[in-house]
C-alpha cells in the first residue's frame, strides 16, 4: 500500500502527483511569440514509493521528464517518469526497494545488483538523440515522440566509465560534446573518465585522470582550449557507505580544488588548483585568454545540501548556503596552485545558472540565475507565508554593465530554473526569451512564463497554464526544430 | 491570549455598520437583538485591500478556496527542513 503520509510535509504544493499527464492545446494568459518553435523539456524527480529513510535526499526521488512543446502559435504540454531499473523494480513489488541516495549497501538485496539510477537531473539532447541523465549511471535514453524511455547508451560501446555527468557541454563552434564520469570504475573510486563525442555521437578521444579525493564534481566549464573541473568538500568513501550512510558527507576542511586539462590532452596534463571552503555545484561559462583561464560560476559559500551532513557533526548552516556571482582567474603561467576569486555581484542567487548556449567556450556579457528577492510580497492569505524563502525572481547578470534587471513571477510564486531562448540563430546575444516553470501556491498549479530577456523588468509576456502542478525540476533545456523537430507528437494536432 | 479574546477588524466593522444602522432606524432594542445574538447579517471584511462579504453571517475570516494556500504546511518547515523537502525551490 503507498501511504506518504508519514511525512506532513508532503501534504502541500510538493505533495506526490504520481501520474504521467498529456495536455493538448494548453491555456495561455497573454501572447505566445510567433516566433517560438521547439520544445523546452524538463527533468527532475517525484517520489513514486516514499522514500525507505525518510532523511534521504530528494535528489534520490524518481525522475520526471516532461515536455512543452511550441509549434503553430500552441503549446502541448506531456510528462512521463522515466522508466528506469529501479521505477520498474519498485512498481513490481508495489514499495520502495532502494535505501539511501546512492548507496547500494542500504537497499534490498533483492535490487543490489540493478542499475539503481533515478536519471533526475538534466534532459540533453546530442546527435538527435534526447537523454535524461543522472550522474551515477548511464544517460538513457528518450524517445522524443512519446517521451517512453528507450534505456541506457553507451555510444556503440565506446563510453567506458560507469556513469556519465549530467552536465556535458556541447561546444557551439564545432557541435562536439564533451562528457565525463565521475566515479568512473564504481562508488568511491578516484577515477575520472573524460571523452570528446563528435556531433555524429561518436567517441573520438578519452582522457583518464584520478581526483586528489573522490568528491561530487557536478558540474564542468569548458573553453575553445581547456576542460575546467570544479569539486570541494563533498566526501566519501567504502567505509562511509558500508557504515549505511547516504552517499555524501561534508567536511569543510577539505580543499576546494579545480583542474585544468588540455581539450585533447591526456589525463596526466591536468593541472590542480586548490581554494578555500566552497560549495562548486554549477558553472555559468569559461574562456582561455592568453594564459589566463576566466571562470564564471554561482559556487555556494559551504554546503548547500541540509542531507548531506556534515562529517564533524555540526548542524547545517543556512547562513553560509549562499551563492554569488564569482569570476575565478587561473594563470597557467604561474608556478602558483591557487586562482584569484572575485564576488562580482552584491545579490544572493541561486546556482541553477544559464547563459545564451550560442556563447559557450566564448566571451559573453549575460548570466541568467534566479533568486529569493526579500523586498518582493508574498500573499501570506492566498499562498502560505513563503516570504523571503523562495526563488521569486530571474536576474540577467549584465558582466560588462555591472547590472541586474530583474524580473518578478507573483506574490504567489516560486521559480523553477530559467532557460535562455536565442530569438533566432544569428539574433544577439541576449535578445530572446527567458522562460521557466512558476509554482502558483495560491492556485496549486504550475505555470510555464515567459518574458522578453530584453525586457525582464516589464513581466512576462505569456504564461501556459496548467491546472496542476508540474513537479518539481532540477533542470530544463530548449530544444530546436533543427535538433529534434517538434515532439512530443500531439494527437489531434499532428498530422 | 487566544485569538478569540481579541476585538479584530471584523468586529470593529460589525460594530461601526450597527452603530449606523441604530441610527438610522432611531431604535436600540429591537434591533440589537435582532442582529446580534443570531448573527444572520453578512459581515464585511477585507482581503488584500478588497472587500469580502461573508454571507453567512457567522463572522468566518476570508479563506482562499479549497485546495489553495499550497504553500502553508511548508511555510511551517524551518529553513533546513524546507531545503530537505526541496533544495531548488
Amino acid at each position: 500500500m503507498v501511504d506518504f503520509t508519514a511525512d506532513p510535509a508532503r501534504r502541500g504544493f510538493f505533495s506526490p502527483q504520481r501520474h504521467d499527464a498529456e495536455l493538448l492545446d494548453c491555456e495561455v494568459l497573454g501572447k505566445l511569440p510567433p516566433d517560438l518553435e521547439g520544445t523546452f523539456v524538463r527533468l527532475g524527480g517525484e517520489w513514486y514509493y516514499p522514500p525507505s529513510r525518510p532523511d534521504d535526499a530528494p535528489l534520490h526521488s524518481d525522475g520526471y521528464i516532461s515536455a512543452f512543446r511550441f509549434k503553430d502559435g500552441r503549446v502541448s504540454f506531456k510528462g512521463r517518469y522515466v522508466r528506469t531499473a529501479r521505477f520498474k523494480a519498485n512498481l513490481k513489488a508495489g514499495r520502495q526497494l532502494f535505501g539511501y541516495y546512492r548507496n547500494r549497501f542500504t537497499d534490498d538485496p533483492s535490487v543490489r545488483d540493478l542499475d539503481g539510477t533515478v536519471s533526475n537531473t538534466t534532459p540533453f539532447v546530442h546527435a538527435g538523440k534526447l537523454f535524461a541523465l543522472k550522474e551515477d549511471s548511464l544517460p538513457h535514453e528518450i524517445d522524443p515522440a512519446t517521451l517512453d524511455t528507450i534505456g541506457p547508451w553507451d555510444f556503440h560501446g565506446k563510453y567506458k566509465s560507469l556513469t556519465f555527468s549530467a552536465h556535458p557541454k556541447v561546444d557551439p563552434l564545432t557541435g562536439d560534446m564533451i562528457a565525463y564520469g565521475n566515479e568512473a570504475t564504481g562508488p568511491a573510486s578516484k577515477d575520472v573518465f573524460v571523452y570528446t563525442i563528435d556531433k555524429a555521437g561518436h567517441v573520438k578521444h578519452e582522457a583518464r585522470f584520478e581526483v586528489p579525493y573522490v568528491s561530487v564534481m557536478h558540474d564542468i566549464a569548458l573553453t575553445q582550449k581547456h576542460i575546467i573541473f570544479p569539486f570541494a568538500g563533498y566526501v566519501t568513501s567504502m567505509e562511509r557507505l558500508q557504515a549505511g550512510k547516504v552517499h555524501w558527507g561534508w567536511d569543510r576542511t577539505k580543499p576546494s580544488y579545480i583542474g585544468i586539462l588540455p581539450r585533447d590532452g591526456s589525463g596526466k596534463e591536468i593541472r590542480w588548483f586548490k581554494g578555500p571552503e566552497r560549495c562548486m555545484m554549477h558553472t555559468f561559462n569559461a574562456q582561455t585568454i592568453g594564459s589566463k583561464v576566466i571562470l564564471y560560476a554561482p559556487f555556494y559559500d559551504s554546503n548547500f545540501f541540509p542531507f548531506f551532513p556534515n562529517v564533524d557533526g555540526a548542524p547545517w548552516d543556512p547562513t553560509k548556503a549562499k551563492a554569488y556571482v564569482r569570476r575565478l582567474t587561473f594563470d597557467l603561467n604561474s608556478k602558483k596552485d591557487s586562482w584569484e576569486e572575485e564576488v562580482l555581484f552584491p545579490t544572493q542567487i541561486g546556482d541553477l545558472g544559464r547563459i545564451d548556449p550560442r556563447y559557450l567556450t566564448q566571451a559573453n556579457r549575460y548570466c541568467y540565475t534566479g533568486f529569493a528577492d526579500p523586498t518582493r510580497p508574498f500573499d501570506e492569505a492566498r499562498g502560505g507565508n513563503l516570504r523571503g524563502r523562495v526563488t521569486n525572481s530571474y536576474g540577467r547578470f549584465d558582466l560588462t554593465a555591472n547590472k541586474v534587471d530583474r524580473y518578478f513571477a507573483g506574490d504567489t510564486h516560486s521559480l523553477q530554473e530559467c532557460c535562455f531562448i536565442p530569438r533566432s540563430a544569428n539574433a544577439p546575444e541576449g535578445d530572446g526569451y527567458l522562460i521557466g516553470v512558476a509554482s502558483n501556491y495560491a492556485e496549486m498549479r504550475s505555470e510555464l512564463i515567459i518574458a522578453d530577456a530584453q525586457r525582464l523588468e516589464e513581466g512576462d509576456i505569456a504564461r501556459v497554464i496548467l491546472p496542476f502542478r508540474a513537479g518539481p525540476q532540477v533542470h530544463g533545456v530548449w530544444v530546436r526544430p533543427d535538433e529534434i523537430p517538434a515532439f512530443p507528437r500531439a494527437e489531434g494536432i499532428d498530422a | 491570549m487566544s485569538k478569540e479574546g481579541l476585538i479584530g477588524r471584523r468586529q470593529v466593522l460589525l460594530g461601526a455598520s450597527l452603530g449606523a444602522l441604530l441610527t438610522a432606524t432611531g431604535g436600540v432594542g429591537p434591533v440589537q437583538a435582532r442582529v446580534l445574538p443570531a448573527r444572520t447579517a453578512s459581515v464585511l471584511s477585507f482581503h488584500r485591500d478588497e472587500p469580502w462579504l461573508d454571507k453567512s453571517g457567522l463572522g468566518r475570516p476570508f479563506h482562499a478556496p479549497g485546495g489553495a494556500r499550497g504553500g502553508a504546511v511548508l511555510a511551517d518547515l524551518s529553513d533546513e527542513a524546507l531545503r530537505r523537502l526541496n533544495c531548488f525551490l
